[in-house]
């Protein structure tokens, strides 16, 4: 007998014996009585969102128009004195039309593939661990929490987000979803695109030392959301 | 597990005396507690939510097996590598072999419960693998060579001063470094920056796991469980066999009331959700970054067990700390007392069902039975019907004091004897009465003094209930 066997006879053996108040034979279905998810228009979404993320010390900004994504993203780049901006790859931001604005601007960006042999890894995880700041997309948001939703792909590493103190992410009006429910019921296909789904909410934060809220103890410090249109 | 020359009573002894833990005692519990009813407060369905969550807990302990063979199924499928552990030891071994067949010298760990149960870290230390904690709390805690004392936050007994003094033994921190909490909070990033980038392994908990997909979940407020899972080569994912949940969309019932009941947030701020290692395309084509191997150990350790026993409803339990808080005991002794990987409430059920009664005969005591824990628990889970049954296992098991063997016995021959007990409860009210002074004894004689140690004895009244029922009638 194979080990998994052993082990999941062993549970079926003692699931005989077990006392298990309220248990059912059929699963009990999904969650239906949300308020919130219901008639909610895109305006009263990302109100909500932009309340929440802030109240969480995010920052919001809303463009009217592609142009000036590059506009916010150079100010911040410019804010903390950065040269260099760690990015998803150029596939994924294409719609944006960010590369030459950055370039013009005289910013450097970082796109690296981490090797999976150990010198390389080690190596290049290093070289990024100098960038200061993060660009990425997002796939959906959450409004009633203010998290934006990052699923990882070929163009969509993880490091962007996690790794430099400061991330900025450009998040679709159109994607933002009610709540985590109502994006995990409705996305149950998104496993299939990437190894790594993340729902980030504003700013890395700890209180472990006396209860004490601080910022950027091991993520980003800073989280800049930009909504486009 | 148990083996500490100091009792039970001596630990709680010792905390109830200890003024620091209990400032830091009131303060955190009261806020958690306060955090978590404003934050189910302001959901409006957070009452149902609770009940369909304790469903989706319920039948999927009741078909464990099924589940945890389709998880296994879907991780594989994902390119993940599943292995059993029948015990820790096992589990242990499980880790040490993988990290020596791959060379690991350095090892990150995100905060994980199952591995205090294990005591994992001293069998990687044991094989010379460096064991990095890096939630800041458990990294603390690892410094100072403690165990966390609270699921949530493992060093709440501790005060700002205590983390200075011992960044400054073990880290060199400068007065630069100490001067505020942020400043030790940067120090302490810089020093585990370092061993995110140099790990060649990461060591992960799960807080949820999806069967039909192969996902786990986990949810840090830090980043450490991202960092942890993303930057090393190799990924190891410690699972309690009865962490699992059906289908993906249970995921956000779960999460919905997860971080509420914690900690009172709306959400934790990463909510990270692993399926398999990263894709590998053609030449470098797939995903840029992740790590290449994922192993997860589902772990039984006593918890079948458990589930083949009246105290299988523990193992709905989510691990959100909501039930430590809420304890009027917890809120008096802190988590060190208990002396057991999980303290509080639920840690009185799920101890003695790992481990057995008998080294765990005082727990199941430690507490009011006032049903706090069972009114805060997401999932509900009725923890005072198990104590019940545990504190009856332990009589059965012949553990109680010779006192209270005594005094019930010397009890039941006079309840048994109408004339004994009436001129036993005049003695009783005569002499309760010289004691007493307006009302209130504040020390009564012989074995009977560890009452008014702590609190005074109510007098009793000068005449008995029945004496005054004859009188009334007679009037």
């Amino acid at each position: 007998m194979s080990h998994r066997d052993k082990f999941l006879n062993r549970i079926r053996t003692n699931l005989a014996d077990a006392l298990l108040p309220a248990a059912e034979p059929q699963h009990p279905g999904s969650f239906q009585a949300y308020s919130f998810n219901t008639n909610q228009s895109i305006e009263a979404l990302v109100e909500r969102f932009e309340q929440e993320l802030t109240a969480l010390s995010g920052q919001v900004y809303r463009v009217e128009e592609a142009e000036g994504i590059a506009e916010i993203v150079l100010s911040i780049l410019e804010k903390h004195d950065a040269r260099q901006i760690m990015s998803w790859g150029s596939a994924a931001l294409e719609p944006y039309r960010l590369s030459e604005a950055l370039q013009a601007g005289g910013i450097e960006v970082v796109e690296r593939y981490i090797p999976a042999e150990r010198e390389g890894h080690a190596a290049q995880l290093a070289a990024l661990d100098n960038v200061r700041v993060g660009l990425t997309g997002a796939n959906g948001a959450l409004a009633d929490t203010g998290a934006i939703a990052l699923i990882s792909g070929p163009d969509r590493g993880r490091l962007a987000s996690l790794l430099p103190p400061v991330h900025i992410a450009i998040l679709s009006r159109q994607t933002i979803y009610p709540s985590l429910p109502a994006f995990l019921a409705e996305q149950t296909k998104i496993t299939a695109m990437g190894s790594n789904l993340v729902f980030i909410a504003g700013p890395s934060r700890t209180g472990d030392i006396e209860m004490t809220l601080t910022m950027g103890v091991h993520g980003p410090g800073e989280v800049h959301v930009i909504i486009t249109p | 597990m148990a083996g500490s020359s100091i009792t039970f009573y001596e630990r709680v002894e010792d905390a109830l005396h200890d003024q620091q833990l209990q400032t830091a005692l009131n303060i955190s519990t009261s806020r958690f507690t306060n955090g978590r009813k404003a934050a189910l407060q302001a959901l409006p369905e957070a009452d149902a939510l609770r009940d369909h969550a304790r469903r989706i807990r319920a039948h999927t302990i009741a078909h464990l097996d099924r589940y945890l063979g389709q998880f296994a199924d879907s991780v594989e499928q994902a390119g993940g590598q599943v292995h059993w552990a029948e015990t820790a030891d096992e589990a242990n071994r499980i880790v040490a072999t993988l990290a020596q067949e791959r060379n690991v010298k350095n090892v990150v760990k995100s905060k994980s419960m199952i591995s205090e149960e294990l005591h994992l870290n001293a069998v990687l230390e044991a094989a010379r693998i460096c064991v990095t904690e890096t939630d800041l709390g458990e990294y603390i805690a690892q410094l100072a060579e403690e165990k966390p004392s609270h699921i949530i936050a493992p060093v709440i007994h501790k005060t700002r001063q205590d983390v200075a003094d011992l960044f400054r033994q073990k880290l060199g921190a400068t007065d630069e470094d100490l001067s505020d909490v942020p400043h030790m909070t940067a120090l302490a990033r810089r020093v585990l920056r370092n061993a995110f980038l140099q790990a060649d392994m990461g060591i992960s908990g799960v807080n949820f796991a999806v069967a039909e997909t192969g996902s786990i979940c986990l949810v840090t407020n830090e980043g450490n469980g991202r960092l942890t899972t993303t930057t090393p080569r190799i990924h190891v994912a410690l699972m309690g066999m009865e962490r699992l949940v059906p289908k993906f969309e249970d995921l956000g019932v779960m999460l919905q009331i997860l971080a509420r009941s914690a900690t009172g947030q709306k959400t934790s701020v990463y909510t990270n959700i692993v399926t398999g290692p990263r894709r590998a395309g053609n030449n470098d084509s797939g995903e840029p970054d992740g790590p290449d191997e994922l192993h997860v150990v589902i772990i039984d350790n006593g918890r079948s067990q458990i589930l083949g026993s009246e105290l299988a409803e523990i193992l709905y339990c989510i691990r959100c700390g909501a039930c430590l808080n809420a304890c009027p005991v917890y809120q008096q002794i802190g988590g060190h007392a208990y002396n057991s990987v999980y303290p509080g409430p639920v840690g009185l059920v799920v101890t003695p069902g790992l481990y057995g009664i008998n080294p765990w005969s005082e727990l199941p005591h430690a507490s009011t039975l006032c049903g706090a824990c069972r009114e805060v628990c997401p999932v509900r889970i009725n923890i005072p019907r198990m104590l019940l049954k545990l504190r009856d296992e332990a009589t059965k098991a012949g553990h109680y004091p010779g006192w209270l063997k005594r005094g019930l016995s010397l009890y039941r021959q006079a309840a048994t004897r109408p004339t004994m007990y009436h001129k036993g409860a005049q003695v009783s009210a005569w002499l309760s009465q010289r004691l007493s002074r307006s009302g209130w004894i504040n020390k009564l004689p012989g074995s009977l003094s560890g009452w008014t140690d702590s609190r005074d004895f109510p007098a009793l009244a000068k005449k008995s209930f029945s004496q005054r029922w004859r009188e009334e009638r007679d009037e």
